[in-house]
């Protein structure tokens, strides 16, 4: 071997690192993203308590009707939750998504307080005070979002916030797609 | 020596300190053992690079009970590592398991330690025996003692 | 005092770098001295090795001649290095380059820097600048205030837009729904009010219609007056929010450019010709570059406005039908456009066609405006509907004060057309 060439060799790994490195930075690619082994599976059981006063408890047959549903996993205490409640009062109102809320971790009266200031978008809402659900549906943290379709099959699930180009890329097309 | 068996025990003191906490833990001291175990090759899915145990986050919490609610129900360590998996993927596993996506980070230590170690051989044995030096000449002699001169 | 000691701190930092730099000559031959002595001392441990033993003879005489042409190669290399140490860079560099850099900086300072302004210790700085920390404004204590206002008021737009601010605040910053409720109240109270326009605008971003908020928030930037405080936070907001919402950038403004102190300067010196002359001049340039970029709505708006105000009234009517294409106008905005139509009517003449579609959409907007019930009155009376231009004028007579100067004209045309 080309003496020579051995000096290139820790230059060329340097490269190839540095190379990685600008790909990770600018493909967009989060390295904290643990994706979701739930999509294309039915959808975890779904038993909770109602959040309001007397409203039957939440079953899996509301994931079953035929309609598409979105499964939204809040708290009053969740600042991103405030950020895309927004989103979610547009989509029940102006797009009439049928829109199941969970207050996760949250005492039932701040929960219901913090939608009576905001508003309520959810067609049905429960309250997964110890978290069992939660973790049944793989959940990391609020907020999450689930788009459920009309057999019970997860399409997607989003940690975090959704945003306004999740609304118009994949919310909205689901919608209108999955009937 | 005493001295040193002060700085053991501070040492000691400095262990990681366990996230778990007395009220969560099983009345069955092997269960509880075998729920440690599970619970340190389980990542924590919010935190990165923490196990279960010691993370102090909420899902770690829901988590390490959810571990003991199987072991108590007479689950084996292979089904909660299965219930696990079935919620959060691979990516809860601390030790990932061997596949195709996968087999870069199991196999490249040893591929780099096999590469690495060969070319250091090679190199040893091409190198050769270094040569007797060469003395001064008469006019580097000179210079040199022109030098050294005090 | 304290410059005193700034000096004497640059003085010391200063002349730590200098003096090395002015040494290094004198420092190379005691660098090659104290090298020597090193050497000397490594043969003469060699030798000792030698002598008692430890090191082989053949090794022993490597090693001697291995140092002794190191000792060769050190003398060589300080050789070499003298000469070039006495060259003229190496000579000149340093006072060089202790002089450029402070005149450099210098020169920056006065021209970025303001050598004038006065100092202003905390102590001696107005009451507003650092409010008492046990008067801040709570959300609570700003919603208080806010409905007392409207309990006295309930109309009140002002009052209105702060309470829906207060509840934004409240809300750690969601417009809510009761928030929308007040400020949409405010608008019925007074349509371009630049609060409520910016919380609907922001409402509209939160709920994942960007277009829609920048679109009023570009409306509201284009009226707002240019010294408006709330138009830095309103840009950055613009900018944010199309950013985050992956819409192309918001033109540059391609308003006429904030003129630095110079030029405000050389403005202030000339005559009030030459300066009207410099100013049609920069609205020229504004009016090209929009030709090149005819998509910026709030450059026409701004070139409009420009027009206007020097008396160009036709060019400025066609700005604003330009701006108009791009989106919808305020009331204000549509007066001002009526404005310039109506200004190129001869006295006592019908308004053409196309004022008179301004001036519709004008009374539409804001069926008592002023402007345009003389104007539209005027059209019917001239179109031969005088019930039309008899009610128009009579609405119009009973809203003026009664020491209105154009009474007494109104009043005669109503009596000719009855």
């Amino acid at each position: 071997m080309n003496r020579r060439l051995l000096f290139l060799l820790p230059l060329a790994t340097l490269a190839l690192m540095a190379g990685f490195f600008a790909w990770s930075l600018l493909a967009g690619r989060d390295p904290a993203s643990i994706g979701s082994v739930l999509v294309g599976r039915p959808a975890p059981r779904l038993e909770v308590k109602a959040l309001r006063d007397d409203e039957p408890p939440l079953t899996d047959a509301l994931l079953r009707t035929g309609k598409p549903t979105i499964v939204n996993f809040f708290a009053s205490w969740c600042t991103p939750c405030l950020a895309e409640h927004p989103l979610f009062t547009r989509l029940a109102t102006r797009d009439g998504a049928v829109i199941v809320g969970v207050a996760w971790k949250n005492k039932p009266p701040e929960a219901r307080a913090w939608l009576k200031r905001l508003g309520d978008p959810y067609k049905f809402a429960g309250a997964d005070l110890d978290g069992r659900t939660g973790l049944d549906w793989g959940l990391s943290g609020v907020p999450e979002t689930y788009l459920v379709d009309g057999q019970g099959i997860v399409r997607r699930h989003f940690r975090g916030p959704i945003t306004e180009r999740d609304v118009n890329e994949t919310i909205l097309p689901f919608l209108k797609g999955a009937k | 020596m005493r001295t040193v068996a002060v700085l053991l025990a501070t040492l000691l003191l400095a262990w990681p300190a366990l996230a778990v906490e007395p009220s969560e833990m099983l009345q069955d001291p092997s269960l509880e053992s075998r729920a440690r175990d599970i619970g340190r090759s389980l990542r924590c899915v919010v935190c990165q690079n923490q196990s279960i145990d010691d993370s102090n986050a909420e899902v770690a919490r829901d988590m390490r009970r959810a571990v003991r609610e199987r072991l108590t129900a007479g689950d084996d360590d292979q089904k909660v590592f299965a219930y696990m998996v079935a919620r959060y993927g691979d990516y809860v596993l601390l030790k990932p398991p061997f596949k195709a996506g996968t087999w870069a980070l199991w196999l490249g230590g040893p591929l780099v330690l096999i590469v690495a170690g060969g070319l250091l051989l090679m190199a040893a044995r091409r190198r050769k025996p270094i040569p007797p030096p060469v003395p001064l000449s008469d006019e580097e002699q000179r210079r040199l003692d022109a030098l050294l001169k005090p | 005092m304290l410059e005193f000691l700034l000096a004497l701190l640059t003085t010391v930092t200063v002349g730590a770098l200098l003096v090395p730099l002015l040494r290094t000559s004198a420092r190379r031959t005691e660098r090659l001295d104290s090298a020597l002595q090193i050497y000397r001392d490594q043969l003469a441990e060699i030798e000792r090795a030698r002598a008692d033993g430890t090191t082989p003879e053949t090794e022993a005489a490597a090693a001697r001649i291995e140092v002794e042409r190191r000792i060769l190669a050190a003398a060589n290399a300080a050789d070499a290095a003298t000469p070039k140490d006495s060259s003229a860079l190496h000579r000149f560099l340093p006072p060089a380059l202790a002089l450029l850099i402070p005149l450099l900086a210098l020169g920056v300072y006065l021209n970025v820097g303001r050598p004038g302004l006065p100092a202003a210790p905390f102590g001696t700085r107005p009451a507003a600048d650092h409010p008492n920390p046990n008067e801040q404004m709570t959300p609570e204590r700003l919603l208080a205030e806010a409905r007392a206002r409207l309990a006295q008021q309930p109309d009140d737009p002002d009052a209105l837009s702060a309470l829906g601010e207060a509840l934004v605040l409240e809300a750690d910053g969601s417009v809510t729904p009761e928030a929308i409720e007040a400020f949409n109240k405010a608008l019925a109270q007074r349509p371009d009010d630049p609060r409520a326009h910016y919380y609907l605008g922001l409402h509209e971003a939160q709920s994942g219609d960007s277009k829609a908020a920048v679109a009023r928030w570009q409306a509201l930037e284009a009226r707002s007056p240019p010294e408006a405080p709330w138009l830095p936070m309103l840009r950055a907001e613009i900018a944010r929010v199309s950013r985050a919402a992956g819409m192309p950038a918001p033109q540059a403004q391609t308003g006429m450019p904030t003129p630095t102190r110079d030029q405000v300067e050389a403005m202030q010196s000339l005559n009030p010709e030459q300066r009207q002359q410099a100013i049609r001049s920069m609205v020229e340039g504004l009016d090209l570059r929009l030709k090149e970029n005819p998509g910026d709505r709030a450059g026409w708006l701004r070139l409009a406005n420009a027009w206007r105000v020097l008396g160009e009234n036709a060019k400025a009517a066609d700005a604003y039908a330009k701006a108009d294409a791009l989106g919808p106008l305020d009331t204000k905005t549509l007066t001002d456009w009526a404005e310039a139509h109506v200004r190129q009517i001869a006295p006592g003449a019908p308004p053409p066609p196309e004022a008179v579609a301004v001036l519709e959409r004008l009374e539409k907007a804001e069926p008592r405006n002023a402007l345009a019930l003389f104007y539209l009155g005027a059209a019917s009376f001239a179109a031969g509907d005088k019930p039309a231009a008899l009610r128009r004028w009579k609405t119009l007579l009973q809203l003026l004060p009664a020491d209105a100067p154009i009474r007494g004209l109104l009043e005669e045309r109503i009596k000719a057309a009855e």
